[in-house]
């Protein structure tokens, strides 16, 4: 408590501490709440040429003797109509235009800022001119002359943009739309220059010409990679600017560093913060489902092999499931893991083998059954080979919700086996159809059909789908050799290995 | 005759050097769908937007409902090219669909729960109710195009105009889309579509042919003839007569 005292309570004893917070806090707000529209429209560059243009304003209004404030507006809004003029009427394009409009009317600022006249008011005491504090403010320095200027631009810029919220929303999302509604879009885009204008010259005593636009921009960037509505945008911009003031400020005062640097420099780090950390989008949330997802995919892929392996009654022990998947032990044991957490997959009490609760059974039912249906939908609607749809499916199934296996069934008119001539479970998880007998066990000289052809390893079904030999094909074992087996297919005798055989399944003809 | 809701005389659009336009005239009564049709840069939707006063013209007349465009323009619902949005704005599905409403709404006016309720119904009426609190950007382009659609529709116009609608978007929502606008048509509004793709010819009631000057205005049957075609498109159509249907190939 004590702590928290000295570092945030005591400096408030300065009269120009409690100024300069108010300041800062004024500053972080109008600033972030506007730069919200600069970035969603866009601008955030001709943000940075209003800044650098405001210097000949603040300069002929202490030639002149009227507040800075006006002389600053007057060439900020002058500015931004030259570079609209330069851009309609030649073929230079917006960027060219600012870049010459603003360096241009930063050179005669400083221009200005050199010159005797300028020298000789500031002998008479009339002015003080330090330039290292109109390029990078100097909030400590907070009059209360200045903070009354800050208060009213930011009133009325805060209150224009409430009650105009609803045009200024429809004239930056869709400006067709606006204009053919009748809206005076012309009218509301000086108008954001005008605001723009303000707000940077309030800006002025935080953070000076140079880095006004950081405190336009910055706060409103990091909302954007938060927010999906633009007044929440605004409130988690506000909050974000006010807090870089208040940290920002209170570390230049007590480590003794430019305001305006420690207040921008704050701000910078909380983007970088909502860059990485951000939810949904942020790159660390993003690589946090890529890796839920990997992980997601290893597991149902195991809870899989596990069902294909207890319904050929093999041994499902940790080891073999690694095999038969052909990945690293500590995945596998990773994904079982997860498994038995969930109640998928218990331990056998007898052996080391693997066995799926009857949870896990409809679980692994309705994986296979999203499988085989977009097997079925690939190989008939989007007609891909039937070699390529194992892979694809095996990925959709992964991603696509449960639901949209409903939908492809009713879409397909309720298939019962997929192109392989597997059978696809009900969403009851019901397998209804025969899954036939392998062909090296049919006897000789009997009409059969192929039911089912598996589909891994892909080159052994790639050629015996070469051959004719697909799902739905009659064929005729008429004699096995020693490793090979000959068949009649549509009138043609065929031999082929052995041990492709093992990937065919037939059933009787009818 | 009814009174004609669009009312082109002579009118002449350039950009810079470049004629978009040339003596356009038309007259297009409501209660129908019209689809406007031709070859890129023919000025379909610099047609949409000079009738809307977006685009400076050089000459000519425009009267909406009898009417000058100023006085009629909050009649018309425009729903823009998809390329022409910025579909990372932070704003919601149901923000959006408001925003038809604002074509009623005076300055400093905010919209009352009526005009809440009336967007509600046209987010449901394109069947994308689940979606409102979604950000635009998260939808699918058929989504989004409906999303627009329902826009128009809160705007309760007498006219709407679509640029190029069908862009990225699926099968399903053309078909809704379709079937929108011919509801809107049956209650006596006039329906404009800029396209591209002449294999929707057929859906509409009239068409419009354009390249740069007007080619024809008529029924389907009237324009979509192959000496019609050829002239807006230069010659560069491939034109099959099949049985009584003429299919054309780009």
């Amino acid at each position: 408590m004590e702590l928290f005292d000295r570092i945030f309570i005591e400096p408030l004893s300065y009269a120009f501490m409690q100024r300069a917070l108010f300041a800062a806090l004024l500053v972080g707000t109008i600033s972030s709440v506007v730069g919200c529209y600069i970035i969603v429209r866009r601008l955030a560059l001709l943000g940075d040429a209003i800044a650098h243009a405001v210097l000949p304003g603040v300069a002929i209004a202490w030639l002149a003797g009227f507040p800075f404030f006006w002389g600053a507006v007057g060439t900020g809004v002058l500015t931004a109509l030259g570079i609209g003029f330069i851009t309609r009427r030649s073929k230079v394009k917006e960027d060219t235009a600012m870049g010459v409009m603003f360096t241009t009317a930063f050179a005669l600022g400083l221009l200005l800022l050199s010159s005797d006249a300028m020298r000789r008011k500031a002998q008479e005491g009339a002015v003080h001119v330090d330039l290292f504090h109109i390029l990078f403010g100097n909030v400590l320095g907070v009059s209360n002359n200045d903070l009354l200027t800050i208060f009213i631009a930011g009133v009325l810029v805060l209150i224009t943009i409430g009650l105009l919220y609803k045009e200024l929303l429809l004239h930056s999302f869709d400006p067709t739309m606006a204009a053919a509604i009748g809206l005076p879009t012309g009218l509301l885009h000086y108008l954001m220059m005008l605001l723009l204008s303000l707000t940077i010259v309030a800006s002025l005593q935080t953070v000076g010409v140079v880095l006004a636009v950081a405190m336009l921009i910055i706060p409103g960037a990091t909302a954007f990679l938060l927010t999906h509505r633009l007044p929440t945008m605004m409130l988690t911009a506000a909050l974000v600017g006010i807090t870089a003031s208040i940290i920002g400020l209170y570390l230049s005062f007590h480590a003794n560093l430019s305001s305006g640097a420690s207040i921008v420099l704050v701000a910078g780090l909380l983007f970088i913060v909502a860059f990485f950390l951000a939810p949904h989008h942020g790159v660390l949330a993003r690589a946090w489902q890529r890796r839920r997802h990997q992980h997601l995919t290893q597991m149902q892929d195991i809870l899989k092999k596990i069902y294909e392996l207890t319904e050929r009654k093999a041994e499902t022990t940790a080891a073999v499931i690694a095999q038969a998947l052909s990945q690293p032990m500590t995945h596998t044991r990773h994904g079982l893991r997860t498994l038995v957490r969930r109640g998928w997959v218990q331990l056998s009490r007898e052996n080391k083998n693997l066995e799926m609760t009857s949870q896990g059974r409809e679980e692994a039912l309705k994986l296979i059954r999203s499988h085989r249906l977009w097997e079925r939908y690939l190989a008939d609607e989007a007609a891909l080979p039937l070699e390529t749809v194992h892979a694809e499916a095996h990925r959709l199934e992964h991603v696509q919700p449960a639901e949209i296996a409903e939908q492809l069934e009713r879409q397909l008119g309720h298939p019962v086996r997929d192109p392989h001539g597997d059978p696809i479970p009900t969403s009851e998880g019901r397998i209804s159809v025969d899954p036939g007998q392998p062909l090296e066990a049919w006897p000789l000289k009997t009409p059969a059909m192929i039911a089912h052809i598996e589909d891994e390893p892909e080159e052994i079904l790639s050629a015996l789908l070469a051959r004719g030999l697909a799902p739905g094909q009659s064929v005729l074992v008429l004699a096995h050799t020693e490793n090979q087996i000959h068949l009649q297919v549509d009138g043609r005798v065929q031999a082929i290995p052995t041990h492709w055989a093992k990937a065919i399944s037939v059933v009787a003809a009818r | 005759m009814s009174q004609a809701a669009i009312e082109i005389e002579n009118l002449s659009v350039s950009y810079g050097a470049n004629r978009v336009l040339r003596n356009v005239t038309v007259k297009i009564e409501p209660g129908r769908m019209v689809g406007i049709f031709g070859p890129n840069g023919a000025g379909k939707s610099t047609l949409l937007k000079a009738t809307l006063g977006l685009v400076p013209r050089d000459g000519g007349r425009i009267k909406l409902f009898s009417q000058s465009v100023s006085a009629a323009r909050r009649r018309v619902a425009y729903i823009p090219q998809r390329e022409s949005v910025d579909w990372d704005f932070p704003v919601l599905v149901e923000d959006v669909v408001l925003m038809g409403r604002y074509a009623h709404l005076g300055w400093l006016h905010r919209p009352a729960r009526a005009d809440r309720e009336r967007a509600a119904q046209a987010l449901d009426q394109v069947e994308m109710t689940p979606l409102a609190k979604r950000q635009i950007g998260q939808l699918s382009g058929g989504q989004q195009q409906r999303v627009f659609l329902a826009r128009a529709l809160s705007q309760d116009a007498d006219i709407y105009m679509l640029d190029e609608p069908f862009i990225g978007v699926d099968a399903a929502t053309e078909q809704k889309i379709f079937e929108i606008l011919r509801a809107l048509k049956n209650k006596g509004k006039l329906v404009l579509v800029v396209n591209h793709d002449l294999s929707t010819a057929r859906h509409f009631d009239s068409l419009v042919l354009l390249n740069g000057q007007l080619v024809a205005y008529g029924t389907v049957d009237e324009v979509f003839k192959p000496d019609l075609l050829q002239r807006a498109y230069r010659g560069r159509l491939t034109l099959l007569q099949e049985a009584d249907r003429l299919i054309a190939l780009r």
